[in-house]
């Protein structure tokens, strides 16, 4: 068996498989990339877009939790301004109840604690970006209202619902909290009570007085309770953001070694390649100048 | 032997090396004609004289011509498998860029930002503007949709068109073989020296190997060539006619005489095409529209079964699949979104409060559902990614592969002289053993590439 | 074309065994017997050192060379699987001597 005299199609195969060789390593060099089809690497493309995929939502998780949390510190402050004015009231209670108070002065306070429940009725009406806080889920509309027959009467007009928001695959949160959670809870409806407190003051007995100040610190005690809601969803989106971006950094890490070409191997293919080129041209530039005698031996 | 049978060896020696160069020179001169075989020295011991048993006779040319003739079929052979293999990779290639990870409105992407809108309507479920980007989302999903649909059959058409091309080629060289076999039977017939035609009938054969895969026999009436199930394609002079009809899917089947060969053709470009056209692609195609039938249709049942922002039932999100198509052919290239307003979209269950968003929630858990035919949707893309690179990444080794045999096989064509076919056979048993025991070290290679590289099936993060 | 700056990559037994498959390669082409027999001999040396060390961490280099070893490696098994044959329907042929008639027979390979 013997080497085939007829080169020249061999030399033109070697000739193109050492230019695509080169063509490839240029292209790795140049792009970073090992793969840049599905058929350089299949099961590395397939891995990539499943990638992609836990990738970008990753990033939308990240984005609903900081929406999310803008939405609940603000629920979360108002609260918190409400408590400040429940404490003013319950401290005017005990004020009228010593006994120690005429009439006017405890029909100034009676004014004092209904301008209070006029104004913790505005804040359980706050909306922000064009939702109500405090609805349940019925949003679009406010939660309280003055009842329409009896104008010491506060009414709730929305529902008990959550809306659930995810952070992540199969992991989601409460969004809201309903204001029957919060102002409205049986026993403790924070406007009855104030209400009550109007009525005591203005009434002027001391006992009535006392009855109803301790049904507005029941009242603030709830929302205190039911505050805690906020902060803790908070503190757990913020966690769970943190192990989002370690997520996002170990996603990124493992496509890395997935498609990336090795700069400094890419550099040696690249060298090879050219080399067996320059080669592979020389080789078949002498061939084309074998003599018959040459070929006779 | 005494000093007369040495001048007689002399002199015939002499007179073969003479033969020898002059066939060395017809040799170059034609090296450029495909499929010229060398004339090939080939050197009769002559038989014994006189009472002297030195030398037996072994008849070498019988041996060489049948070598030659397997030799000839085996580079046709795989001829035909290393252009299947080429084609294959080429006409694929335009296909599988829209399914790379980088390809822009990809359909894995459009579905990923998809999802994502709904991500965000979720924390804003009246948000006007929110809804409005859902209603865009879903439309680039369809975009997707369409545009891949669009690839693969624009990608049919050419290898369709290429077909008609191959046929008309090979038709060419049927005849030009049924006439080369006319021209060797005469000459057969007169006595007279066919070497030159039996040449160009070699170069034919060779050159319709390249295009289609076919069976040659040798019998009384000359050379007849079949498809690989026996369809008569030449036989000694008469070459059957191939054409192109076309089939109910409006491409062009391949038929020989009144026979249609389409589903046996298995080699060459001609093979390649077809098992494009007809296989690859169609195959492709069917998924990609159970993909979107499947698809649309599980975001279409959630839509339905929740209330609009105005309190309205839900209606298809898609279209199709509407109520009453219960196809998925088409599907694919015809997916739109069938909804106008942003305010259309069933966010809220059935009877909720008009800020509820329990409906989307359903709608976000089909992004983990498998949905399509047992997948995920992002798993249904990956796997289609995943099958359409596998294919060619085959077809380009095979090829190479195939291109190196071709190599090894033509560095057969040489002529062996004056090696005693007892030597030549021990040689070949060396081969064989070291080819045989240089085998088992491949399987290792393949464990420990194995090893290195299965580390990284799951990012190991998680 | 200007060369590449030099590179830190240090050859690994990677990089030596797809050379080696390389040759291999070669080898069969060429019908080169004693090419491929140290080619063979040098993949399974290599062989044995890739197995004794630890593989972990692998670094991106190691991926790569692996990947296109696989890939190499299929295109030899090919080679290979066909080499074989082709020596054994040889030798069936030569064997055979004498006792074969005149080319009669239909041949249909399927690669």
């Amino acid at each position: 068996m013997r080497v085939n005299p007829n080169y020249s199609n061999d030399m033109v195969n070697l000739m193109d498989q050492a230019q695509q060789a080169e063509d490839t390593a240029a292209q790795q060099l140049s792009t970073g990339r090992r793969v840049s089809l599905p058929s350089d690497d299949p099961a590395a493309e397939s891995a990539m877009i499943a990638e992609n995929s836990r990738a970008t939502a990753a990033d939308q998780y990240t984005a609903n939790s900081d929406s999310l949390k803008d939405v609940l510190n603000t629920a979360n402050s108002t609260l918190s301004s409400v408590v400040t004015l429940l404490q003013r009231a319950v401290s005017l209670g005990v004020e009228g109840a010593n006994g120690t108070m005429n009439q006017t002065d405890l029909s100034s306070i009676a004014t004092e604690v209904s301008n209070i429940k006029g104004q913790v009725l505005a804040l359980a009406n706050t909306s922000y970006a064009g939702q109500y806080l405090f609805s349940g889920t019925a949003n679009t509309g406010a939660p309280y209202a003055t009842d329409a027959t009896n104008p010491q009467q506060i009414d709730y007009a929305g529902n008990s619902q959550q809306n659930q928001v995810q952070i992540g695959t199969g992991l989601s949160v409460s969004a809201n909290l309903p204001g029957s959670s919060i102002f409205s809870q049986s026993g403790a409806n924070v406007f009855d009570a104030l209400q009550s407190l109007v009525t005591a003051l203005q009434s002027g007995t001391s006992s009535s007085i006392a009855t109803a100040q301790t049904s507005v610190s029941t009242a603030l005690g709830a929302v205190d309770t039911a505050q805690v809601f906020y902060g803790t969803t908070v503190n757990e989106l913020t966690s769970n953001e943190t192990y989002l971006s370690q997520e996002k950094v170990n996603i990124a890490t493992y496509q890395n070694t997935l498609v990336s070409s090795d700069t400094a191997s890419a550099a040696t293919q690249m060298t090879q390649a050219e080399t067996a080129l320059n080669a592979t041209v020389a080789a078949a530039a002498k061939i084309n100048q074998v003599s018959l005698l040459d070929y006779l031996k | 032997m005494g000093l007369t049978s040495d001048l007689n060896v002399s002199v015939q020696s002499l007179m073969a090396s003479t033969e020898a160069m002059d066939v060395t020179t017809t040799n170059m001169a034609n090296i450029n004609t495909p499929g010229y075989a060398r004339r090939r020295v080939v050197l009769e011991e002559s038989a014994p004289s006189g009472t002297d048993q030195s030398s037996t006779g072994v008849d070498v040319k019988t041996i060489q011509s049948l070598r030659d003739s397997v030799l000839d079929l085996s580079i046709n052979a795989n001829t035909s498998q290393q252009n299947l293999n080429s084609t294959i990779s080429s006409a694929l290639s335009a296909v599988q860029v829209v399914f790379s990870d980088t390809a822009s409105g990809s359909i894995g992407s459009s579905i990923d930002s998809f999802f994502n809108s709904l991500q965000q309507l979720s924390t804003s479920a009246t948000s006007g503007s929110l809804r409005s980007n859902v209603l865009t989302a879903a439309s680039n999903v369809a975009s997707a949709f369409q545009s891949t649909a669009s690839v693969i059959t624009q990608a049919q058409q050419q290898a369709d068109q290429s077909v008609v091309q191959s046929t008309s080629d090979a038709n060419s060289l049927l005849q030009q073989i049924a006439d080369a076999n006319a021209q060797i039977s005469s000459a057969q017939n007169l006595g007279q020296s066919s070497n030159s035609a039996q040449d160009q009938l070699s170069g034919l054969l060779t050159q319709l190997a390249g295009i289609m895969d076919y069976k040659t026999v040798n019998s009384s009436d000359g050379l007849t060539l079949t498809t690989a199930d026996g369809v008569p394609l030449v036989v000694g002079s008469k070459a059957y006619s191939l054409t192109n009809q076309l089939n109910s899917s409006g491409y062009n089947d391949v038929y020989a005489g009144s026979t249609d060969i389409t589903a046996t053709i298995e080699g060459g470009n001609l093979g390649g095409y077809l098992q494009t056209r007809d296989q690859t692609l169609s195959t492709l195609s069917t998924q990609l529209d159970q993909f979107a039938y499947q698809f649309a249709s599980a975001v279409n049942t959630v839509q339905t079964s929740g209330s609009d922002a105005n309190g309205n039932a839900g209606t298809a999100l898609f279209n199709p699949p509407d109520t009453t198509s219960g196809t998925a052919t088409g599907a694919a290239a015809s997916i739109a979104v069938a909804l106008t307003s942003g305010s259309q979209l069933a966010a809220a269950a059935t009877g909720g409060a008009s800020g509820d968003s329990s409906n989307l929630t359903q709608m976000l858990d089909l992004q983990n559902q498998s949905l399509i035919n047992g997948s995920t949707p992002t798993e249904a893309f990956s796997n289609l990614t995943f099958d359409i690179g596998d294919t060619i990444s085959q077809a380009t080794s095979n090829a190479t592969a195939t291109g190196s045999i071709l190599t090894q096989l033509t560095n057969q064509q040489g002529s062996v002289e004056g090696v005693s076919l007892d030597e030549e056979s021990s040689n070949l048993l060396l081969y064989q053993r070291s080819y045989e025991a240089a085998a088992k070290i491949i399987s290792t290679v393949d464990t420990l590439m194995g090893n290195i590289l299965d580390m990284g099936v799951t990012n190991p993060g998680y | 074309m200007s060369a590449p700056s030099q590179a830190e990559h240090k050859p690994s037994e990677l990089d030596a065994l797809l050379l080696a498959i390389a040759d291999g390669i070669d080898a069969l082409v060429a019908w080169d017997i004693a090419a491929f027999q140290s080619a063979a001999q040098r993949q399974s040396e290599l062989c044995t050192r890739i197995a004794s060390r630890s593989v972990s961490p692998r670094s991106a280099a190691d991926i790569t060379a692996a990947i296109q070893v696989r890939k190499l490696t299929r295109i030899y098994a090919r080679l290979l699987q066909h080499s074989i044959h082709w020596t054994h329907t040889l030798r069936t042929i030569l064997q055979d001597s004498g006792h074969i008639s005149p080319c009669h027979g239909s041949v249909h390979f399927r690669g």
